[in-house]
């Protein structure tokens, strides 16, 4: 079992080697999206744009990839002059798409189907 | 159903076993405009009562149609209560039934081109509706059979299929007397090849037919009130296990769970891997099961089969009875084969009398290979038989 928490991240005593790829990529991305909305929360020391730029870089799909990042930065331009930092918010707007991308790829929620005999 | 002035009256009553097309696969790109008009009316929001508006939470009813299948959303409590109150507007809105494509697979397996057949067990509790449910099955696989073969759908399924609460002997009179491709019904099979019979030739004989007559290609219906009833060796060769999930009788219809049985033999341990059944990429959760009478062809059926069941049980009851009775005092049967031993040896004494001109007891014994202490009782009987016929003459 892979343990994971918010603070300490990935918990060194585990064997992540165990775990099977999906798992391990997923943990990853929880990891990255940690990082980053603790990067967002010092926007003086970081620059938004890069720290925005390496989650999307996590995103499998070239394609896709480059379409948040194309949102993000016209989100950016639509959120000027509407008050607090357009680019911490379009960031982490942003990045909420993003993962609702990767629960609908990665199948986080089940679906039930149903049927008639 | 929308009054004139737009509001929905309270107290419309449809009756359920109404006409109601039947769809399926092939035919579901032809549906009827009054059937599209009739789905329509049903999905608007001032037909529908708050609760099933809520229930139903955005579910396109014309998707059912259209995909085949129902998308219950995230899988959780809520879409059984959305595949629920899915089955229940179907069945009291009288609208028509979706194609089946559990019923579809049947008919491909069974009129495909390889040689396979379908046996699987439903299990539930007691008046669950299994039997119901089996029928409704039944009726819809020969409906679908029919349609997609040709044919009457009683070719594929009637009553003379169904064994009720049978012994093997009759089980096998029933398969002897069936057809290729045809649907049969053991309801309460527990009663024929039940786990206690374990290893007795009945079931022997059962599962040589259910594992060497797949070229009959019988879809095989096994009833049971817990699968494990139902003999290891016979169980183990069952496609599915379907079990009633949630029985709505009220409503009309039953929610059931379909798992296929996978045995996996790894390094000499047998596993059991039950997948759930998965159509069009879909894994498919729930299913439901309509009342056998919403069939049109096959209306009236399930009260033929309740009388029926009536009468099987009524005659296991007094075969049980006379077995009872038998084993609590054995009169009968001992008496039956005193009957068959003087038959059989009266005339063989009176042979033997007659040709050494007296009676000789070890010449008869030599004879009849009887004991001397039955010979005793024969001659007996002998003695008794003439007197009562020299009476008998002389009044």
């Amino acid at each position: 079992m892979v343990a994971f928490s918010s603070k300490k991240g990935f918990e060194p005593s585990t064997d992540l080697s165990e775990a099977s790829p999906n798992r391990m990529f997923t943990y990853f991305l929880f990891h990255r999206w940690d990082v980053f909305l603790d990067a967002m929360m010092k926007p003086d020391e970081v620059n938004v744009d890069a720290s925005i730029a390496s989650l999307l870089s996590t995103c499998t799909d070239k394609k896709r990839r480059r379409e948040f990042y194309d949102s993000y930065l016209a989100l950016k331009d639509e959120l000027k002059g509407k008050g607090g930092d357009q680019a911490i918010s379009a960031a982490i707007l942003t990045s909420g798409d993003f993962f609702a991308y990767v629960a609908e790829a990665c199948e986080f929620t089940e679906k039930s189907y149903g049927g008639f005999c | 159903m929308l009054t004139e002035s737009g509001m929905r009256q309270t107290s419309h009553k449809i009756d359920p076993f109404g006409p109601r097309n039947i769809y399926n696969s092939k035919t579901i790109g032809n549906l009827t405009k009054e059937d599209k008009d009739r789905i329509l009316e049903v999905m608007d929001p001032w037909y529908l009562t708050p609760k099933q508006c809520a229930r139903l939470s955005g579910v396109n009813l014309m998707d059912i149609y259209t995909n085949k299948y129902v998308d219950l959303g995230a899988k959780n409590n809520s879409a059984v209560t959305r595949m629920a109150e899915i089955c229940a507007i179907i069945y009291e809105e009288c609208l028509p039934l979706p194609p089946s494509p559990f019923s579809e697979f049947l008919v491909g397996r069974t009129s495909g081109m390889d040689k396979l057949d379908v046996s699987f067990t439903i299990d539930g509790n007691k008046g669950d509706g299994k039997s119901y449910s089996s029928l409704s099955i039944g009726e819809r696989f020969g409906m679908d059979m029919a349609a997609i073969n040709g044919g009457s759908p009683f070719d594929y399924f009637s009553l003379d299929n169904c064994a009720l609460l049978e012994d093997t002997e009759a089980i096998t009179r029933i398969m002897q007397r069936a057809k290729k491709r045809q649907f049969i019904l053991l309801d309460d099979a527990q009663v024929a090849v039940g786990n206690r019979d374990f290893a007795q030739q009945k079931n022997k004989n059962f599962n040589r037919i259910l594992s060497i007559c797949r070229t009959m290609r019988w879809v095989i219906c096994l009833n049971t009130q817990l699968s494990s009833h139902i003999d290891l060796g016979i169980r183990d060769l069952t496609d599915f296990k379907l079990n009633i999930f949630k029985p709505n009788h009220d409503r009309g219809f039953n929610l059931l769970k379909i798992f296929s049985s996978d045995v996996k033999i790894k390094f000499n341990k047998k596993s059991f891997h039950e997948k759930r059944l998965s159509f069009y990429d879909k894994k498919f959760d729930i299913w439901c099961a309509y009342h056998p009478d919403i069939f049109a062809p096959y209306k009236g059926m399930a009260e033929k089969y309740d009388v029926l069941r009536d009468e099987a049980a009524q005659r296991i009851i007094s075969e049980t009875a006379d077995e009872e009775a038998e084993m609590a005092n054995p009169v009968g049967k001992r008496e039956k084969e005193w009957e068959e031993t003087k038959k059989k040896y009266i005339p063989i004494i009176r042979k033997t009398i007659a040709e050494d001109g007296k009676v000789v007891i070890r010449s008869i014994v030599r004879r009849t290979g009887l004991h001397p202490d039955r010979v005793y009782r024969l001659l007996g009987e002998i003695t008794y038989a003439d007197t009562k016929e020299k009476e008998a003459k002389a009044t």
